[in-house]
């Protein structure tokens, strides 16, 4: 694990803080737009969702800070990963949908092919805030006098 | 907060990188950079840390009139 400093512990803090935050919010949402009978993605995936936005929204910001509680090696590793996962999972969808005629959503409802969409969107997110951060950082680091 | 131009030249003076400091104090590149922002103060133990690296003494580096 990657030893943090006093300033990257209360910054990580706050980035729990806000997963937390937006857990609830997604959470509230959730129960509101349930209760009006309005369902935009199947009761059943609802809730992963709500848990992988949340871990997504939080690695981007942990990543953004360089907070990222992995140590370099592992953390491009994992990234890695997660990006490749998150391209397959669109590939795959995009593939199913054009194969099976399954419209991205089906009476206001994200269908699950879909769904595979908007989580593989969510996956490649990290890997891009992970490459972007990276570049930036070597950037700093050739400018740092 | 104002800029700590004090540590700024301190460091400088020594010929040191924020990046240097950093890992001379224990902390990293993102810290030292916030501290000479002024965006951060850093704790006692931090500052002495850093006081011992750059040969000063905490009223020279972190004092303000």
């Amino acid at each position: 694990m990657k030893k943090l400093d006093e300033l990257q512990l209360l910054k990580r803090g706050n980035v729990f803080k806000h997963g937390l935050f937006l857990l609830g919010g997604l959470v509230l949402l959730n129960s509101f737009l349930t209760n009006n009978d309005i369902l935009l993605i199947n009761e059943r995936w609802s809730p992963v969702l709500m848990v992988l936005i949340t871990v997504a929204a939080c690695s981007i910001e942990l990543i953004s800070l360089d907070i990222y509680p992995l140590t370099q090696r592992r953390q491009r590793l994992l990234i890695y990963f997660v990006g490749l996962f998150g391209m397959l999972s669109i590939a795959i969808s995009i593939y199913e949908m054009i194969n099976s005629k399954i419209p991205f959503s089906i009476n206001k409802q994200v269908t699950e092919e879909g769904l595979g969409i908007i989580l593989g969107c969510i996956f490649i997110s990290i890997t891009l805030t992970y490459i972007i951060k990276s570049y930036l950082n070597t950037k700093l680091n050739d400018e740092d006098i | 907060m104002p800029k700590n131009l004090k540590l700024k030249v301190a460091r400088t003076m020594k010929d040191m990188t924020q990046k240097d400091l950093a890992e001379a104090v224990g902390v990293s590149r993102q810290t030292m950079n916030a501290i000479e922002r002024g965006d951060y103060y850093p704790s006692v133990k931090l500052c002495i840390e850093i006081c011992k690296v750059l040969g000063k003494t905490l009223d020279e580096l972190f004092w303000e009139i």
